[in-house]
């Protein structure tokens, strides 16, 4: 049986995860509060069943990939079906191991999301409660989708997750950053082209596709196969109605249209997983919608994105497993590729370096190393500010990066700002305004990046030894220690990072 | 005054609003209840006359001070015009590209080879047995 968002929240329920709420709430403004206050203590998802002037009868759920302070992949387990009491280097490596079995997926004839068509000038966006979000910004957003899309010069397919401003009745505004394979698709081919390119905005369906559409990966790979790989079994697709797209079957709304060539329209300013309004309003991709496939009584899916509500949890659940893929697509010698710096999420990515022992591999080993990564669109290439730290120190844990943030930084060595390079939108909103009238819109926009060398410099043993309860104490005293803990009446469950220490990615 | 409207202007444009006041713009604007939005002839006023509506506008960085007022004199309404997608032969290609498409044409390319070197050799094999059977037309 394929797996959809309706098992996703019976999967909640049963882990007391989830809040049903009957009474009336509001899309403008209140669904996103309650998830901003539950986000705030990792707590419950939501089940919105009666949507104030929405009356035929679709339902929103709230709920991200977050759980809790010691386990933000929680949820994504249970949406996985893997033990959720996995800790986050188990976590990260039994993600990693499923990603690397791809699966391609399969065709079916048709599904639950045809089960009610609406063609042309039936199709009203309007009629469903995407939620407006936070004062100021500039409509109403759709945060958690799958945006599909086909490469025109070969079978690849291409998923993505992307903010997308609801514009009107039948237009939507997408906004994929400038390294996606969705912008290079549509520019370098279809707009370039002068065609139209048919889009599928999935609401549903599979939380697996929901997870892969937020990868990055490199050009080829489609988000369909890395589902179906952590997923343990193909996704099922059908044709949608206006194009050949393939769509997930099981979806609760998906949404047809065309983008145009050279076809722009105002969006934002909108609330960003970054921690902060994005600004200023910028020209982005029209969607002109001309069909809209639904299941009966439709379940539109909502996240908060922004900081507060526990934004942070959702990188920390997935982001650092997304990177491991393309880390190791371009076999770059890093442990694990990237994760993201929960201060303000997506704008400081840090990354542990892979070294097995000092000096480092050659001269300007490092300098090789930040030309590589910050050079690969959709890797180094999107962060303003990245560090680079020993493969000892878990980068999962937040504390020990800061450790070796600031006590292995020289200021007059290790900190390097780079000439601009093209960047996401992100940094538009703290650049200066001559840069912005000048480079206008995706991708155009530059910025410089700063990177720290967080590793350390001397050898080994006249270098600096980290003081860590893994470095101070043998083996055999950590491992005694850690497990009579509880025996000793401790109900707080031991921190230690044997797991880390050991993992191979 | 009934509904709500809200404007959105680009920086440095707010020391500018009051010249714009009593002409005709042509802009995006959003309608605060249902957060549609859409382009639209409109005036704007920092007065309340009669038949406007109210108008917030926003810049980067907040809300314009004072009270603002919008009538929209024409909405312009979207093309509903579909792009109709031909159907798409979905190929045998999947990932790896280039590596494919090199393949593909390495292919196509001995394919060429085997033709043109069969046609080569198929010529001489006539040309043979016209200079065989010339020469046993000489005999008889």
């Amino acid at each position: 049986m394929p797996y959809d968002v309706r098992d996703f929240i019976k999967g909640l329920k049963d882990a007391g995860d989830l809040v049903e709420v009957n009474d009336e709430v509001d899309w403008n403004y209140e669904i996103p509060a309650y998830e901003v206050i539950s986000g705030r203590f990792g707590g419950p998802a939501f089940l919105f069943n009666n949507i104030r002037g929405i009356p035929r009868g679709p339902r929103v759920l709230a709920a991200q990939f977050v759980g809790t302070f010691r386990r933000p992949h929680k949820k994504a387990a249970v949406a996985l079906g893997i033990n959720p009491s996995l800790d986050r280097t188990q976590w990260t490596g039994e993600l990693g191991k499923r990603m690397a079995t791809m699966m391609r997926p399969v065709e079916v004839s048709t599904g639950p999301c045809k089960e009610v068509v609406r063609m042309g000038k039936e199709a009203n966006l309007l009629d469903f409660p995407w939620t407006y979000h936070a004062i100021g910004d500039g409509g109403r957003y759709i945060f958690c989708s799958a945006a599909i899309i086909k490469d025109p010069d070969s079978s690849w397919i291409n998923t993505g997750n992307y903010a997308i401003e609801v514009f009107s009745k039948n237009r939507l505004v997408i906004t994929p950053y400038a390294h996606t394979n969705f912008l290079a698709i549509y520019t370098q081919k279809y707009q370039a082209r002068g065609q139209s390119m048919p889009v599928a905005v999935c609401i549903g369906g599979d939380p697996a596709v929901t997870m892969a559409a937020g990868m990055i990966l490199p050009p080829g790979i489609s988000e369909y196969d890395i589902a179906g790989g952590i997923r343990g079994t193909p996704m099922e697709l059908v044709k949608a109605e206006t194009s050949d797209l393939l769509v997930p079957a099981n979806a609760e709304v998906v949404i047809e249209g065309e983008i145009r060539p050279y076809e722009r329209l105002p969006e934002g300013p909108k609330i960003e997983v970054f921690g902060f309004s994005v600004g200023p309003r910028q020209p982005f991709y029209p969607i002109r919608v001309h069909c809209i496939t639904h299941r009966k009584n439709p379940i539109v899916w909502d996240v908060h994105t922004a900081l507060g509500s526990n934004g942070t949890g959702l990188q920390l659940s997935l982001a650092n497993v997304a990177f491991l893929g393309m880390t190791k697509a371009f076999g770059l010698p890093l442990k694990l590729g990237d994760t993201l710096s929960p201060v303000r999420n997506g704008a400081t990515g840090q990354a542990a370096i892979y070294k097995k022992k000092y000096p480092e591999d050659y001269p300007g080993f490092m300098q090789d190393l930040w030309d590589k990564y910050v050079g690969i669109p959709g890797l180094g290439g999107v962060f303003a500010r990245q560090a680079f730290v020993d493969d000892d120190v878990n980068v999962l844990d937040n504390t020990e990066f800061y450790d070796a943030l600031f006590s292995q930084v020289n200021p007059a060595k290790d900190i390097k700002t780079t000439q601009p390079f093209p960047v996401m939108t992100i940094e538009s909103s703290w650049m200066e305004e001559w840069d912005r009238d000048k480079f206008v819109g995706p991708g155009t926009i530059r910025g410089p990046k700063q990177l720290f060398d967080a590793t350390t410099k001397e050898h080994p043993p006249l270098g600096v030894k980290r003081l860590t309860y893994e470095t101070v104490f043998p083996e055999k005293l950590q491992k005694w220690v850690v497990e009579n803990w509880q025996r000793l009446g401790f109900k707080e469950e031991p921190y230690w990072h044997d797991t880390w220490l050991k993992a191979k990615f | 005054m009934g509904k709500k409207y809200r404007l959105f202007i680009p920086e440095h444009a707010a020391t500018k609003i009051k010249e714009l006041e009593g002409h005709e713009l042509d802009e995006v604007v959003i309608d605060e209840d249902t957060q549609e939005q859409f382009q639209a002839k409109i005036i704007i006023s920092s007065e309340d006359k009669g038949g406007y509506d109210e108008l917030v506008i926003q810049e980067r960085g907040g809300n314009l001070p004072g009270n603002w007022y919008i009538t929209i004199l024409k909405r312009e309404e979207e093309e509903d015009e579909i792009t109709v997608f031909e159907s798409m032969k979905l190929g045998d290609r999947r990932g790896y590209m280039l590596r494919s498409m090199m393949a593909e044409e390495g292919e196509k390319a001995k394919k060429e080879t085997m033709t043109s070197e069969l046609e080569k050799r198929w010529k001489q094999r006539q040309e043979l047995v016209g200079k065989f059977l010339k020469k046993e037309g000489e005999k008889e």
